[in-house]
């Protein structure tokens, strides 16, 4: 099968600071990825490299076959993404949000309000609609996100860190959304640091670390070649460069010897 | 949107065949637009971000607002026509204060309306091309400029017509527009020098003290401006013979405007009408060409250079040895327990560090300057440095005014001590074992002195003895004590919670105005009644003793401030 995506020698550089080192990656598509590191390794480089948000990079980077420097328009319609953190124009409604990013998409208006409508009110949003989104939890602004990176029924899906700040039915509702959108044949690319959601979801996993991939298979590749027993594990053995036992020994040592120094008057 | 929104999009959208040349999505264009529109609207305006109320109430009608201010504005710029004998020397004035309004505002408009860091993660991602995205950038500052322009240029335009008939409509408009097509470019000329000259990560802050300088000029201008025009004679200016006046921007569009208003076109007309049309044009034309792929790129770094590049690990002073900085030094100097000690570095850090406390107060400096330039305006006679050394009826008011004046930067720093954006962080004093909150406090007010009034106070001394010698001793002492008296005060009858616990939300304007009311009166007051004294050096001793006693008192007192006395401030996650 052709790859959906594929990563060819990629490199970055903030100034004098290389990002990335050297990344090629072939992605197939209806593959969920877990893309994981620790912070800092260039995991959100990476996403924006893929969504097109960077451009000045080295290497080659190809989407559904459009080189995504050539093509970043074509390669920008075929991928939704989620950003982290809430990031949206909160004193627009849901309803108004929506259709900004559906004209952004080419999609027609009845389309993005049917789609909109029904995918929200699927979220439990129904009701919140036509409020302004400054009053909304975090939750709530996310499910929004959600909501407007899957409108135009993207092949490619970017999350970033998707579920922060969900509460657990609507974590539970997402992940599920993953894998019937993955077995409906998008391509998913998860992007976090939960490791149990993402051992969980994902059927290939992607560790980055200072720039270099570290490992690349399925969970269960994974664990056969470095013995461990989670992902969590695994992480900790292929990024830290010692042990957390030791670093969290250190920590009881110096807190128990340092007190009778910090008893000073406060 | 309202009604001014509507009328403006569809003027604009007129343009879209040739929009569409230009590769721009219209659909795409349009959304935008709207989207952008709606949320202006819902934003406060400049003016009424300071008077938030505690119940929030949805803002619906900032457009309509933020138009009537620049209508007051726009009959400000009548007193243009109070200058020079000819058209073209007021409307010279009127474009420079014009294209100079438009810019600045467009530059301290710049977080809220020109450049909003979200545009990165939710317009850029999807497929929009890079002249879309600008030109719905430049439409919307166009149609934000035009909602402050209209009402800006409406009075001047009536004054016109009434001055010079009918006939000076059409250049006059004409012109305003290419005038803003200039400012606009102004505008991205300096975004991009400063892009270039700083990381993108400050720009934000080069762009606040822009904003500071802004309004300490306009307030200056406005104090000023009459004043000066009083003195220099400009009834009779004349600006055509000014040397290389043809360099001056607002020249051009000026004597453009008066040619076609009287049908004359003398050679110099001719070239100032085509630099007029001509200039903005193709300046607009490089803004979207050549301009805007670079701006883009800068513009997605300054939101992302922050958190790509990682922090590097710098070998800190304080590893392994203790050694003291100055301004610990200072601190524990200054202080007297631990609590106080920290409440004071605490204070002095976020002062420095912080964008907001750095935009309140800031520009009480610049207004004090402006202040005391206002002075010298008024002083009929200029006055010589003899007037100090032999302690004339001038000589004193001016060391006196300084001196009391120099307690507004002081209160306005003292005013917005509580407040910051990042009040949530405020669990770290209730979980705490905080025994006294006052020496929080005491701390704080001992390092908002220590930063903004002290070295004022040392420079002024050091002038005053240097010019008057030492026999002015006991009257510095006297009113350096009074100021640091009535701040201390202030801060012990208001400071009822710590420093930087409380949302800039709940600065409740009541309570802000009867402040600002009490520190305006209560120094000019002291500052009046010793001046009375000014000469009884046996009665300024005292009194100055007497200050000294009563500011360490209050200090005191506040640093006995029990919880209690503090106002519980919100901690929700």
């Amino acid at each position: 099968m052709e790859p959906i995506i594929s990563i060819r020698n990629l490199y970055k550089t903030y100034g004098s600071k290389q990002v990335l080192k050297d990344i090629s990656i072939d992605i197939l598509p209806g593959q969920v990825i877990g893309y994981i590191g620790p912070n800092g390794a260039g995991k959100s480089t990476t996403v924006k490299i893929l969504c097109g948000l960077i451009s000045d990079f080295s290497g080659q980077v190809t989407i559904k076959g459009y080189d995504i420097k050539q093509n970043p328009l074509a390669v920008k319609s075929i991928i939704g993404y989620v950003p982290e953190m809430a990031e949206l124009y909160d004193v627009l409604t849901p309803r108004e949000f929506l259709s900004l990013v559906g004209a952004l998409y080419n999609l027609p208006s009845e389309v993005v309000s049917e789609r909109g409508n029904g995918m929200l009110a699927a979220f439990g949003l129904a009701g919140n609609m036509d409020q302004r989104m400054d009053s909304f939890s975090k939750g709530m602004k996310q499910k929004v996100l959600i909501t407007s990176g899957l409108l135009h029924n993207p092949d490619i899906i970017i999350l970033d860190e998707p579920l922060s700040g969900l509460d657990a039915n609507s974590v539970i509702i997402v992940k599920e959304l993953i894998s019937k959108l993955a077995a409906s044949g998008k391509t998913i690319f998860y992007s976090s640091h939960m490791m149990d959601i993402v051992e969980k979801v994902s059927d290939r996993i992607i560790l980055i670390n200072e720039g270099v991939v570290v490992a690349d298979g399925s969970f269960a590749e994974l664990k056969q070649k470095q013995g461990d027993s989670s992902l969590e594990q695994i992480f900790a053995h292929l990024t830290a460069d010692k042990s957390m036992s030791e670093a969290s020994d250190k920590l009881m040592d110096i807190m128990a010897n340092g007190q009778s120094k910090n008893q000073g008057e406060i | 949107m309202n009604f001014f929104d509507k009328i403006f999009l569809k003027l604009f959208l007129y343009a879209s065949p040739l929009l569409q040349k230009m590769d721009v999505n219209i659909d795409q264009l349009k959304a935008i637009l709207v989207a952008k529109l709606t949320m202006d609207n819902r934003r406060p305006a400049a003016f009424q971000q300071m008077r938030q109320s505690k119940e929030k109430k949805e803002i619906n009608s900032a457009t309509l607002k933020t138009m009537f201010v620049s209508l007051i504005m726009g009959l400000f710029f009548l007193m243009s026509f109070a200058i020079g004998d000819d058209m073209t020397t007021k409307l010279t004035v009127f474009f420079s204060m014009f294209i100079f309004m438009l810019a600045a505002t467009l530059i301290t408009d710049f977080t809220s309306v020109l450049i909003d860091t979200r545009d990165n993660l939710i317009i850029l991602p999807k497929p929009v091309n890079d002249v879309t995205f600008v030109t719905a950038r430049l439409m919307h500052i166009a149609i934000h400029i035009n909602k402050l322009l209209l009402p800006l240029a409406l009075p001047s335009l009536i004054a016109l017509i009434v001055y010079k008939g009918p006939v000076t409509i059409v250049p006059f408009i004409l012109m305003t527009f290419f005038a803003t097509l200039l400012s606009i470019f102004l505008v991205n000329a300096v975004y991009l020098l400063i892009l270039k000259i700083v990381k993108p990560s400050k720009f934000q802050s080069v762009i606040s003290y822009f904003q500071i300088i802004f309004a300490v000029f306009i307030y200056g201008g406005y104090q000023l401006l009459p004043r000066m025009m009083e003195r220099a004679g400009v009834e009779h200016l004349k600006m055509s013979e000014i040397h290389n006046i043809g360099f001056f921007p607002p020249f051009w569009f000026a004597d453009a405007c008066n040619s076609l208003a009287t049908f004359t076109f003398s050679l110099g007309n001719i070239i100032n009408l085509f630099l007029a049309f001509g200039l903005p044009v193709l300046s607009i034309y490089l803004v979207v060409k050549y301009f805007a792929p670079a701006f883009n790129r800068n513009l997605s770094m300054i939101s992302s250079t922050s958190e790509e590049t990682r922090v590097k690990p710098v070998s800190t002073r304080n590893s392994g040895s203790f050694k003291m900085s100055w301004l610990e030094k200072l601190a524990t100097r200054v202080t007297s327990s631990r609590t106080e000690y920290m409440g004071f570095l605490f204070t002095w850090k976020m002062m420095g560090r912080s964008k907001d406390f750095k935009m309140k107060v800031y520009p009480a400096f610049g207004y004090m300057i402006v202040l005391l330039a206002m002075m010298m305006f008024h002083t009929k006679n200029r006055f010589s440095l003899s007037d100090f050394s032999e302690m004339s009826y001038k000589g004193k008011s001016i060391i006196l005014v300084i001196m009391y004046f120099s307690s507004f930067i002081l209160i306005s720093a003292i005013g917005q001590l509580r407040f910051s954006e990042r009040y949530k962080a405020a669990w770290l004093f209730s979980i705490t074992p905080v025994d006294t909150p006052g020496k929080l406090i005491s701390g704080a007010l001992k390092s908002v002195i220590a930063c903004f009034y002290i070295p004022i106070a040392l420079v002024f001394s050091f002038i005053g003895v240097f010019l008057i010698g030492p026999s002015v001793i006991p009257n510095l002492v006297l009113g350096c004590f009074n100021v640091l008296a009535v701040s201390s005060l202030m801060a012990y009858l208001s400071l009822r919670e710590l420093p930087f616990t409380v949302s800039p939300q709940n600065a409740s304007k009541g309570k802000t105005m009867s402040r600002n009311m009490i520190a305006t009166f209560i120094p000019i007051v002291i500052g009046f009644c010793h001046w009375l004294i000014f000469d009884y050096l046996w009665a300024v001793a005292l009194l100055a003793v007497l200050a000294v006693i009563a500011t360490w008192m209050i200090l005191d007192s506040i640093k006995n401030l029990t919880w209690a006395k503090i106002e519980n401030f919100d901690v929700k996650g």
